[in-house]
């Protein structure tokens, strides 16, 4: 992998992502006016790591899906694959591009916690790193696994908010009811999205969830997703051919 | 260069081939023409060559490499650009930044400022790509292929939406970079582009090679000949006329005559014409197009398929 070719690509990540408003809005500040809200009106720990959690998954997986069928379709994709730019320098600026996004949005998220919410400093700060690290690069594949199944642009928002959405209400119930039965929390502990709210708010908050169980979970999806990936994703659009 | 042989590709629940059998070379500094209806099959010639699709049979080298193995591919995409309808840049950066990071995939790019200046948009260079107009973006395509100096650069219809100005100077800048050593393969809709770029022309009807040769070489392959115009006032007898040339009578009033033998063919009419004191009005003689030969050979092609 060429560091400039990584630079260069990372830089123009952070570019477009910024400059995208209405992206922006839905991936960056739409989890910070959540977090607020959840601050001050008392949602407690668990909502604060679930707005944390949820930042990395709207960024990572919900801006991301989109923006690969818009690229996609907009030819943007084929225009990348036909310079020396490979697969994995792409996928590798993606990953590095959101993190940064989504330290911004953890960091805020603690501050606002620990500042508004009577939350305590991270207690495993390492662990927390490790979770937004995994977490992000995670849900990066889920995005190109699940844009690898979108026929076009047209079709991406009805696919990746049905998917969003049926995550989020999963993990909220997963993760909030501790009086479900054993079998549905292990079961829930499988999903990326309850894993990594349930281990977030353990690194955060300090609880007995097994960190590298959550970690484990995170990287598996990630390595489906993965291989999902180089089978099915497609650089051009359905309908190039002449 | 480039060298195609057999090269043979098939979609998937399409009935016929869209590639069947096609063989083509560019030479180093060559402009080669690719000319031929819709669904001819350039595109999907370009996409093999880029590495884009896989032929069912048959060879592609480019510059020695194999651009159907994922290995060779990389250092393959060094070394040609790709200027393509099919290809878009983001739409947030400016211009400027779009060959700027263009150029940080390169090892030895151009400079940014030179670019811009080749292809004219130095003046737009600081704004973003969703407000530049259709032609400067089509310009953009070519800036980014350019920088990195590419050995070959795969041109598919570049200049489709250009007004003729534009257009004139897009052939203007491609001759340039032709004359520096580059080498084009060139898939386009106007004859008179391939006429002035390309040294030969390979016209693809149905998958197949229909006609090769330079622009001016394909009439007199086919036998096109020339062709002879003129107003003839029709209170004239013409029967006094060679049979050969009174064949040219297509009206009263008008001659048209396609013909092998255009010298003794005008010294007949034009002395038939002295004789009586017959301006003839409008006379054209034209050496046939590359559109006739063009029109002649997928005429020829669709024919065949049917």
């Amino acid at each position: 992998m060429s560091l400039r070719m990584l630079r260069a690509q990372v830089l123009v990540e952070q570019r477009i992502f910024w400059r995208n408003l209405s992206t922006m809005f839905f991936t960056f500040v739409l989890p910070i006016v959540l977090l607020v809200i959840v601050a001050f009106g008392n949602g407690g720990d668990d909502m604060l790591a679930m707005v944390v959690a949820l930042g990395i998954v709207s960024t990572a997986f919900q801006g991301l899906t989109m923006q690969l069928a818009m690229h996609r379709d907009q030819g943007v994709l084929k225009g990348v694959m036909a310079t020396p730019m490979t697969p994995v320098t792409f996928i590798t600026a993606k990953v590095l591009s959101t993190l940064v996004v989504v330290a911004i949005e953890t960091t805020a998220a603690v501050v606002v916690g620990v500042a508004f919410a009577d939350a305590p400093m991270p207690k495993d700060p390492i662990a927390l790193v490790a979770l937004l690290v995994v977490g992000t690069a995670a849900f990066t594949a889920i995005a190109f696994a699940v844009a690898s199944v979108i026929p076009s642009a047209d079709a991406a928002p009805a696919i990746v908010n049905a998917v969003y959405l049926a995550m989020i209400l999963v993990a909220a119930v997963l993760a909030s009811v501790d009086e479900l039965p054993d079998v549905v929390q292990s079961l829930g502990a499988m999903l990326p999205l309850t894993g990594l709210i349930v281990s977030v708010r353990d690194a955060w908050m300090g609880g007995d969830h097994s960190m590298l169980g959550a970690l484990g979970v995170l990287v598996a999806w990630g390595g489906a997703a993965t291989w999902w990936t180089v089978r099915r994703f497609r650089w051009e659009p359905r309908e190039a051919l002449h | 260069m480039l060298d195609v042989h057999a090269l043979v590709k098939q979609y998937p629940g399409s009935a016929r081939r869209a590639l069947d059998g096609v063989s083509l070379r560019v030479a180093r500094g060559e402009v080669l023409g690719l000319l031929g209806p819709n669904g001819a099959g350039k595109t999907t010639l370009i996409e093999t060559v880029t590495g884009f699709r896989a032929a069912d049979s048959g060879t592609v080298r480019v510059l020695g490499l194999d651009p159907a193995d994922p290995a060779q591919r990389q250092s393959l995409r060094r070394r040609v650009g790709l200027v393509s309808q099919q290809v878009g840049h983001l739409r947030y950066l400016s211009v400027r930044e779009t060959l700027e990071y263009h150029a940080a995939l390169h090892d030895d790019p151009r400079s940014v400022d030179e670019v811009l200046a080749m292809v004219g948009l130095d003046e737009v260079a600081g704004q973003r790509v969703r407000r530049v107009s259709g032609g400067q973006q089509r310009r953009l395509d070519v800036a980014v292929a350019l920088m990195g100096r590419p050995e070959l650069l795969l041109l598919d219809e570049p200049t489709t939406g250009f007004d003729p100005g534009a257009r004139r100077k897009a052939w203007d800048m491609i001759a340039g970079l032709v004359d520096e050593g580059l080498s084009v393969l060139l898939t386009t809709h106007y004859m008179e582009e391939a006429a002035r770029l390309c040294e030969r022309v390979v016209v693809l009807g149905g998958g197949r090679v229909r006609g090769e040769g330079a622009p001016d070489e394909l009439a007199r392959q086919l036998h096109l000949g020339t062709m002879i115009r003129a107003r003839v006032p029709s209170r004239f007898d013409a029967g006094e006329l060679p049979e050969s040339i009174r064949l040219g009578l297509i009206e009263p009033g008008r001659f048209d005559l396609r013909t092998d033998e255009p010298t003794s063919a005008l010294a007949q009419l034009c002395s038939w014409a002295v004789d009586r004191g017959i301006e003839l009005d409008e006379l054209d003689v034209r050496a046939p197009s590359l559109e006739e030969s063009y029109l002649a050979l997928t005429g020829e092609a669709e024919a065949g398929v049917r």
